[in-house]
């Protein structure tokens, strides 16, 4: 069983002369199902790498446990941990061939010259390597060598694949093709995949589950189309989605037995949903933020009804396939996603229904959704 | 780039590290710091080489202060440290005029010509010069009796009365003590440090054509080039070869002790402090004394080198 | 780039190098005198030479026998002077780039003040060490030995050569050795795979000259060898030169053999050395 479990995870800098200590992972819990390929996705100093090299062993656990199948890991080394990291800049052996790149750990360990020929000559099969086993790193294209990084870990076939951000180092369009390489990969090998990107689109993309982090925490575990739908808090939910899920501050107030939701320069208000009523009932005068997809506002015509909000035109950004239009009304900004139309001028009005099927409501200080 | 410092598990963990390092501290603790400690300790004792030693304290030192030899060792250190900078002079020479080549496949070729002197042993080198030197054989008489600088040599001997320089006699550059400063002095001409050359070298390549360009249109020769272009950018290599130079001059002795003896050569005029170390140590057998000199020079070559990293590198 | 002049320039003087090429060629004939004497007197006897010391001989009076008397007689110098030169350089390098790795890998409890007792000495003049390292390797019955000659040169390689490959290792990339240790390397395998391969330009510098440096050292030789047939080409040619007749056709062939063996060394690197000798003196 090949399930990786944290428990508590702690990761703590200690101070030095010029910094303070500093907690860089706060104990956090995860468990990551056999088989599955879980995405650890957030900003830059999330935590996300730190997890990931604590997993490995290049880093030291100041707190919590970390189980890989039945075996706590903490004081297990990096090499006797039946795992694999494809690293971000490729880390390949400057002066091997790419054959004895992908061998070299199992030369290692001591594996019969047969057996590292068999495994090594598989891995190239599948990766598209066979004519480049005789080259060296510094002979081959950026893709190439993320290629044979990935091999070295095929080769060694673990119990988990770690992944450091490997895409980032390539152009636009390789990042695409790779990533569906990877996604093949895992279908095909069947194995734990724990992959660590800063881009949403990635983890949306290519997990089985994604773990959204922010500031050494969790702040949502789950599969990609439910942090899409049912995000647990601000914070997942301006962060999954592009364009970003647009978020309206405002207040709630109550108008007979209904609630509603103004919006804090008062551009729009409008009558919650049964379910959100039900929810946060009793709240009236709190505030709140918002939360409404582009996608999910339609443009009304001058005559439509169910009008949700006027706002007033910034720009037009025509996207061929549909057209983003920034909007603004009191103290708000807003994106939609409409379908494409070249006739938008500044300033002109736009009239918007909003899906209120789709709306989604924050509490404005715990950040947590009101469900 | 270099690390952050590791957390304690992590050093713990990896103490097998430290073996990594023991040799190099073994090595250098035995033979670099515990002569070093032991000069020092030694100096403050009259002994002979021997188990038995004698407590003298600053003794050894009052001694050096009041001796001759030392001082006019010093002396002639001095003034080959004259003589020595002196002789940089052919050295960056040769590079602003490699450097000022039309052509860089001629530069490149006497790049490498260069490197010629510089793979000659410099002990060979060395010996080369002191046949050359010899009074009878030697080739600078020759050139000297050929070329009339013989007779020339004598006829101002005639005018100051030095003494030095006789009609029938060859001239004994290292026999005679008149003769051996100027034979130091003379030794290795013309002077060209071949790695001097290509350090300088180096340091003109960084300046722009555009720059001799506009000293073109401003009208300036090419001695002009030298003192405002050339000589500045090069200032910091020249610096620092000054700053090496002066401190192996001042400590340096193989050169004397080959060409000369553990004497200093007749009269010991070719005596200089590093030397008389040596001689005070192996051939009179008195170790103590020696340490003391021995420490005497380190003291003035560290405070030498403490003031160079303190105030000539600042400001590089 | 030259100094030159674009001859493009308008209403430039078209200058000619000559001059400078005549004081260029005057100076290096100069310079390389010794060797050229070196050389041809090698082949005359005594008599050939008072005769006539400038030009060679003619090559049918060429006396070979200078050659090979200079060989047996310098021989088991330069064999001597290999070994402790080809030893002492490999026994430098390889304990400095283990204590460079040392403080490079990482930043390990105490790095900082073991990294001071080795900069320290960088600092310390070593003059008066001469004296009691005599009596340590007298003590150590290390005198006249080639062993003693072999560890002083090791140890007094390490400060340089450590700080050198410090900078060096520090600046290889920090994710090579994890993927190497996630495959299972040991530090020394990573020296060995990493660091050797990664590094070996600068290493070859540093063997170059830790190798020329041992093979010119001749004071603590002189000192510490009471055998001839350990002395090292230092001692060698002190006492070849303390002899009073001398057959200079004979010294000058052993001069030149002793040299021989670094002539070839360079004849293999010369590119190497002049190209790197110029860029890093621009780098740094």
């Amino acid at each position: 069983m090949a399930n990786v479990t944290l428990k508590n995870l702690t990761k703590i800098y200690p101070a030095s002369e010029k910094n303070a200590a500093f907690t860089a992972v706060k104990g956090i819990n995860l468990e990551i199902r056999d088989r599955e390929f879980m995405v650890l996705v957030g900003p830059s100093g999330c935590g996300k790498s730190t997890t990931l090299r604590m997993i490995a062993g290049l880093e030291e656990i100041s707190g919590g446990d970390i189980t890989i199948g039945d075996q706590v890991v903490n004081n297990v080394l990096p090499k006797d941990r039946d795992i694999a990291m494809v690293f971000q800049n490729y880390a390949l052996y400057p002066h091997m061939s790419v054959y004895n790149n992908m061998g070299f750990g199992l030369k290692l360990r001591k594996f019969s010259k047969a057996e590292i020929d068999r495994r090594v000559r598989e891995a190239a099969a599948m990766l598209g390597l066979e004519n480049l086993l005789d080259r060296k790193p510094k002979a081959l294209s950026g893709g190439q060598r993320q290629r044979v990084a990935v091999g070295r870990a095929i080769v060694r076939q673990p119990k988990v694949f770690l992944f450091d951000e490997p895409l980032s180092n390539l152009d636009a369009k390789m990042r695409v093709s790779t990533r569906t390489e990877i996604s093949k990969l895992h279908a095909r090998l069947n194995a734990t995949m724990i992959y660590v990107t800063h881009d949403q689109v990635e983890a949306m993309t290519m997990g089985d589950r994604i773990c959204v982090m922010k500031d050494g925490q969790i702040m949502q575990v789950d599969e990609p189309l439910t942090l899409y739908n049912r995000p647990d808090n601000l914070y997942v939910a301006g962060f999954i989605g592009s364009p970003a899920m647009n978020l309206v501050p405002g207040t709630l107030r109550a108008e007979s037995e209904k609630l509603t939701f103004t919006e804090r320069g008062a551009a729009f208000g409008l009558e919650l949903p049964a379910r959100l009523s039900r929810a946060a009932r009793g709240q009236a005068g709190r505030e709140v933020i918002l939360g409404i997809r582009p996608e999910d506002m339609t443009e009304l015509g001058r005559d439509g009804d169910g009008v949700s909000a006027e706002l007033e035109l910034d720009l037009a950004e025509p996207m061929g396939a549909e057209t983003y239009l920034y909007l603004q009304g009191g103290e708000c900004d807003v994106i939609a996603r409409v379908p494409p139309r070249s006739d938008y001028q500044t300033g002109q009005k736009v009239r918007l229904r909003f899906d209120l099927e789709k709306i989604h409501l924050f509490d404005a200080e715990t950040e947590l959704a009101i469900r | 780039m270099p690390s952050l410092p590791l957390s304690p598990q992590k050093a713990r963990r990896e103490w097998k590290l430290y073996f990594f390092i023991v040799p190099s501290l073994l090595l250098v603790g035995v033979f670099s710091y515990f002569p070093a400690g032991s000069a020092i300790f030694h100096s403050l004792f009259d002994w002979q080489g021997g188990d038995a030693k004698q407590f003298v304290g600053f003794d050894n030192f009052r001694r050096a202060l009041g001796d001759k030899v030392l001082w006019n060792a010093f002396g002639t250190v001095a003034c080959l440290m004259l003589f020595n900078l002196f002789k940089m002079i052919p050295s960056i020479l040769m590079a602003v005029l490699i450097h000022r080549l039309r052509s860089d496949r001629w530069q490149y070729f006497y790049r490498v010509l260069l490197v010629v002197p510089m793979i000659v042993p410099h002990l060979v080198t060395l010996f080369i010069w002191k046949f050359f030197l010899d009074p009878n054989l030697g080739i600078l008489n020759r050139v000297l009796d050929f070329t009339g600088g013989k007779s020339a040599l004598v006829w101002i001997d005639h005018v100051f009365g030095w003494g030095i320089f006789f009609e029938n006699a060859p001239i004994g550059w290292l026999s005679q003590p008149e003769l051996i400063l100027p034979a130091l002095f003379l030794w290795g001409f013309p002077w060209i440090g071949s790695v001097g050359v290509l350090i300088y070298l180096a340091g003109l390549q960084s300046i722009g054509s555009e720059v001799y360009e506009a000293a073109e249109l401003d009208g300036i020769g090419p001695i002009g080039k030298f003192f405002y272009i050339e000589l500045p950018l090069i200032l910091t290599q020249v610096r620092l070869s000054v700053v090496l130079l002066i401190i192996g001059t001042i400590q340096g002795y193989g050169l004397q002790l080959l060409l000369l003896g553990d004497s200093g050569g007749p009269g010991g005029r070719g005596m200089v402090p590093g030397l008389w170390m040596y001689n005070r140590a192996f051939i009179a057998g008195d170790f103590g004394y020696a340490c003391a000199i021995g420490i005497i020079l380190f003291i003035f070559i560290f405070t030498l080198t403490v003031i160079n990293n303190r105030y000539v590198r600042v400001d590089k | 780039m030259s100094a030159a002049i674009n001859s493009d320039v308008v209403g430039s003087r078209k200058r000619r190098d000559w001059p400078q090429h005549g004081i260029l060629w005057a100076l290096i004939l100069v310079e390389l005198l010794p060797f050229y004497m070196m050389l041809q007197v090698s082949f005359k006897n005594n008599a050939q030479f008072i005769q006539n010391p400038w030009l060679p001989a003619s090559p049918g009076a060429w006396h070979w026998e200078n050659w090979s008397f200079a060989f047996t007689l310098i021989a088991p110098y330069v064999a001597n002077t290999i070994f402790v030169a080809v030893t002492g350089t490999l026994l430098t390098l390889f304990f400095a780039v283990l204590g460079a790795y040392f403080f490079a890998r990482y930043r390990m409890p105490c790095s900082n003040l073991l990294w001071s007792v080795f900069m320290i000495l960088m600092m310390l003049p070593s003059i008066a060490n001469l004296i009691p390292l005599f009596i340590l390797l007298k003590e150590l019955h290390l005198l006249n030995t080639l062993w003693a000659l072999v560890a002083v040169g090791t140890a007094g390689g390490q400060v340089f050569n450590i700080f050198v490959l410090r900078n060096f290792i520090e600046d290889l990339p920090k994710d090579l050795f994890e993927a190497a240790e996630m495959d299972g390397a040991s530090h020394f395998q990573q020296i060995v795979n990493i660091v050797l391969p990664m590094c070996s330009p600068i290493l070859g510098t540093l063997a170059i000259l830790a190798f020329l440096g041992k093979w010119n050292d001749f004071l603590l030789p002189l000192i510490i060898l009471r055998d001839k047939e350990l002395f090292t080409l230092g001692v060698g040619l002190i006492y070849l030169d303390g002899e009073y007749v001398k057959h200079w056709g004979q010294v000058m062939a052993a001069y030149f053999m002793a040299a021989l063996p670094v002539i070839v060394i360079f004849l293999f690197t010369m590119r190497l050395f002049v190209r790197g000798l110029s860029q890093g003196a621009i780098k740094g």
